[in-house]
């Protein structure tokens, strides 16, 4: 019987408190909307197996990816269990020590400015949660069961050039730990990155342009397991971009020219390369 | 896993200054120990994290942080000794030693290619006093893994000829680009070679034609394999049971390092990376004729591909997917080896809570009940100074070749 452990990458991109909220950024509301659809799903996926589990893993740009939640070690968590309202215990534990912890760390230095224009923190966040179920399967010893685990990233932050060898490293990883990772792109910004990550691990790249549309995708496309994905015909393009970024410029480009040495990947001709620093003649 | 454990506390005598048929019988079950409850869970979970530590020390042997110059596109001749040597006996390779050897050899192949995604490799055997290629140079680890499979390719016959492999291989090689790199690497089970003619002057051309020779000796140490390495720069090694096998076969995964004199040969190659397209209509892929709806354009020439990588068969572009290409940069961007923080250090200048540092500490003294003996299983990256646990530790270096702290991760 497998366990399934689902680790929610939010990867939000939150732009400062009472400014006009700018391109491929988030104002506060929205981020409201987000996490009230988010924990639906949560709590959806909890409801499915007495044994489900969940951790969420915050990547907020400027400031770092944080482990927020595992749904299996709760205990010190400080929610005043007698008063659910009415509310599955379990579901009522979950949610507001995820949104208590959301709500800390979006708080933080909320005012100072240059923490906003930081780059995102995607490949950090995969690292941890990859490392993260690793460290699940490791102490996971029971050997009736297997845990099988799966990614989903709701992200909203544009690529950054500089994270493209974290994240295929991270692609590498989850393959030979046989990990899906599912994207969901919020406001239908396109992700080079994220769509090779997806295809390349198995998973299922969905587009969401309307937040409020959030919920649907989510429970039809990304609740249900990947063993029974095979008999559900599920959205996501099979067309992926396999161009690479030039290690010069950080521009994608189809054609470029490659050093034999390191495999440094250059948009130009030139002489010699300068990852590996060998000289190189012309071919 | 119980054998995996018993082969290791042999190379560890093997490594004591004793030799390995000179240690007394091991009476492995003797060290089980039961706890009150008579289970053998406690040990056995003992036993895998001393697994785990010894395996974090081989990866800080090897890891370096200095990135240095590594020869990616890689050409391989693995010749496999199928004389009738590898049918004798032996207590090292288990079950017998050509099982031992073939699964070590698959298991290789498929590592291989896994880590050069544009490296090639090719299969010969030696046996009858001749040499016979079983696979040609190339990528496709299934048609590899099928050669070894092949029953008549796993029967051992007749005496092995060094010379005669090493010149098919010499001559395969010869074809290959200069910019990649030529090796071959021997699995010898013998202590004699049948040779044609002088295998000095094969020596002499295969350090002309710039090939490496490794060769691994799977009984005991002959002069002539130490010659051939030593003269063509390879590496030779003698192994002293399965476990140590795996070693030096992984050893020879990694790309080596390129000598500063070989750069001349060096080039800069041309590549296409083609992105997937679908066709209103069934489309002719130029490469097997088939119709495809969804293909590959080849970025130069727009013609239709099935499959990546390939050769453009009009304008003879390398087309591969950069994904491909993206397996080896963990080689140019390694992470730096964590240091081992010991027990005592316990006051800290890191970012870490003081009630987070107490929950680490007595999480770890819950998990490492020898902690004493293993070391205090907390490690530090020099660039982050975020703290990793030995599961973590290895994870990073094994298989993620991210290092979460410096990625802006969090203690966790």
């Amino acid at each position: 019987m497998d366990i399934p452990l689902l680790v929610v990458v939010v990867d939000l991109f939150p732009s400062p408190a009472n400014s006009v909220a700018a391109k491929g950024k988030l104002d506060s509301g929205t981020v409201e909307r987000i996490l009230n659809q988010l924990l639906v799903f949560i709590n959806a996926h909890l409801a499915l197996r007495f044994d489900g589990r969940v951790a969420v893993v915050a990547a907020i740009a400027g400031r770092g990816s944080h482990l927020l939640l595992d749904s299996a070690d709760l205990s010190n968590a400080s929610t005043d269990i007698k008063n659910t309202g009415g509310m599955y215990k379990q579901f009522k534990v979950v949610d507001d020590v995820l949104v208590q912890k959301l709500q800390q760390l979006l708080d933080f230095d909320r005012d100072s400015e240059e923490n906003y224009n930081k780059q995102s923190c995607l490949a950090g966040a995969l690292s941890l949660s990859l490392s993260f179920i690793n460290r699940v399967k490791r102490q996971h010893t029971d050997p009736a069961s297997t845990i099988q685990a799966r990614i989903l990233t709701l992200s909203v932050s544009p690529d950054s050039p500089s994270e493209y060898i974290p994240i295929m490293n991270c692609i590498f990883a989850a393959k030979k730990d046989n990990v899906i990772i599912d994207v969901c792109r919020l406001l239908g910004n396109d992700s080079v990155f994220l769509s090779q990550t997806a295809s390349s691990t198995d998973g299922i790249f969905v587009k969401v342009s309307d937040v409020d549309n959030l919920i649907t995708v989510l429970l039809h496309s990304f609740l249900p397991e990947p063993s029974i994905r095979k008999t559900l015909c599920l959205p996501g393009g099979t067309l992926t971009n396999y161009s690479a970024s030039c290690f010069c410029h950080k521009q994608p480009c189809s054609i470029a020219y490659v050093c034999s040495v390191c495999l440094s990947i250059f948009c130009s001709r030139r002489d010699s390369c300068s990852t590996c620093g060998s000289s190189l003649t012309q071919q | 896993m119980i054998d995996e454990d018993e082969a290791q506390t042999g190379s560890n005598t093997g490594q004591g200054g004793m030799y390995h048929w000179e240690a007394a019988y091991q009476r492995s079950w003797d060290a089980l120990e039961e706890d009150d409850s008579g289970s053998l869970a406690a040990h056995v979970a003992a036993l895998a994290r001393e697994k785990l530590a010894r395996r974090r020390h081989v990866l800080a042997l090897s890891n370096s942080a200095v990135p240095v110059h590594r020869g990616l596109i890689r050409h391989q001749f693995l010749v496999l000794d199928m004389s009738e040597a590898i049918a004798s006996p032996a207590d090292y390779l288990l079950p017998t030693r050509l099982e031992c050897v073939l699964h070590n050899a698959q298991v290789y192949v498929d590592h291989f290619l896994t880590v050069n995604p544009l490296g090639c490799i090719g299969l010969i055997a030696t046996r009858d006093g001749g040499a016979e290629k079983y696979t040609e140079l190339t990528g496709n680890t299934a048609e590899h893994i099928a050669a070894i499979q092949n029953k008549s390719n796993r029967e051992p016959r007749g005496e092995p000829s060094l010379q005669n492999a090493l010149e098919i291989a010499r001559r395969s090689l010869l074809h290959v680009p200069s910019h990649g790199s030529r090796e071959i690497l021997v699995l010898y089970s013998a202590l004699t070679t049948c040779d044609p003619g002088n295998i000095s002057e094969t020596i002499q051309s295969l350090k002309a034609d710039n090939i490496r020779v490794s060769i691994i000796g799977l009984s005991a140490e002959m002069r002539i394999c130490k010659h051939i390495c030593k003269e063509t720069k390879g590496i030779y090694n003698v192994i002293m049971n399965e476990q140590h096998l795996k070693e030096v076969l992984a050893s020879h995964v990694a790309p080596p390092a390129v000598e500063s004199e070989k750069t001349a040969s060096l080039a800069m190659i041309e590549m296409g990376f083609p992105s997937s397209t679908s066709f209103a209509s069934p489309t002719i892929c130029a490469n097997h004729g088939k119709p495809t709806q969804i293909g590959y354009e080849c970025p130069r020439c727009k013609t239709t591909i099935c499959s990546l990588p390939t050769d453009c068969p009009i304008c003879s572009l390398t087309l591969v997917s950069s994904v491909l290409l993206a397996r080896s940069y963990h080689h140019l961007f390694p992470v730096p080896p964590f240091v081992e923080i010991p027990v005592s250090h316990r006051t800290s200048h890191f970012s870490l809570s003081l009630a987070a540092q107490i929950q680490l500490i007595v999480v770890h003294v819950k998990w490492h009940s020898l902690l004493h003996q293993q070391g205090s299983g907390r490690y530090q990256c020099p660039n982050c100074m975020h703290l990793f646990c030995l599961e973590c530790d290895i994870y990073c270096h094994e298989l993620l070749h991210n290092c979460v702290g410096c990625l802006g991760g969090s203690n966790h």
